[in-house]
């Protein structure tokens, strides 16, 4: 039960970040700017990256634990 | 078309991922993991894919070049009235694409010569912003003979030219540049002198 609760907080966490990422990325694809590139590459896919990273890392904990 | 279509992804991949967050219980049925791998980890990664092409895309093109102020100068040189300008024939005459026109030229014609330009000009964007001023700007490296004979190379015009002949292997070793016979150039220090081409919408 509290295993379930664990993965349940890190889903939430790595959704939150995901979704962080993805809101900047709707407003760095709309401008053709290097500035708007560089935040997109740099920060918005990063910040996804760690969400997914994040929901791996919980999801297979979950599973080694079961 | 293609930035609708990553946009409607990100609306999707939202959705979905606010339903979950919503919804924990989702997570303990076999058909609500597989909804939690496709919007955690599917979606996340493709949206990523897409946004990454298209930016790179994106940053082939002139808009994109010229829109550092330190760069308008060298859009307007595109529209001198005057057909010895070697970039503003090509621009104007549609010789490069217009929607790409900085890129065509600056890029390097080489494996690796696409990434090798952009991250030419990762290093021009952090020198812009943290190296200090830009009041002279120069090409880094001697512009190359590779980049004009990528399109010349194999044209008619250009390997019966009687004065290309007796050079060609100059030419084409780079020992002998394009660019000392062919030009002037952008000219950005002397626009003022210029006329310009006002390109008339088709109506």
């Amino acid at each position: 039960m509290k295993l379930q609760s664990i993965f349940k907080n890190k889903l939430k966490i790595a959704g939150i970040a995901i979704i962080i990422g993805l809101v900047i990325k709707i407003f760095t694809i709309i401008f053709i700017q290097p500035l708007t590139f560089l935040i997109d590459l740099g920060i918005s896919s990063l910040i996804i990256a760690i969400g997914i990273v994040i929901y791996l890392i919980s999801f297979f904990s979950s599973q080694s634990s079961a | 078309m293609f930035l609708i279509i990553i946009i409607i992804l990100i609306a999707i991949n939202i959705g979905l991922i606010a339903l979950i967050i919503l919804n924990p219980k989702l997570t303990g049925f076999l058909s609500g993991k597989i909804l939690v791998f496709i919007s955690f980890f599917i979606l996340p990664i493709l949206t990523i894919i897409f946004s990454t092409t298209l930016q790179y895309n994106n940053s082939k093109t002139t808009q994109f070049c010229l829109s550092c102020h330190i760069m308008k100068p060298y859009g307007k040189s595109l529209l001198i009235d005057d057909e010895r300008y070697i970039p503003a024939y090509h621009f104007q005459n549609n010789l490069i694409s217009q929607d790409d026109a900085c890129f065509t030229c600056h890029t390097t014609y080489t494996l690796f010569g696409d990434i090798q330009a952009k991250l030419r000009g990762l290093g021009h964007f952090f020198n812009y912003y943290f190296g200090g001023k830009y009041e002279n700007i120069k090409l880094r490296t001697p512009f190359n003979n590779r980049e004009c004979l990528h399109c010349h190379g194999e044209s008619r015009l250009f390997l019966e030219g009687e004065v290309h002949n007796p050079i060609m292997e100059k030419l084409m070793n780079n020992d002998q540049s394009c660019l000392h016979c062919h030009g002037p150039f952008h000219s950005v220090e002397s626009l003022d002198k210029f006329q310009f081409w006002q390109k008339e919408e088709v109506k």
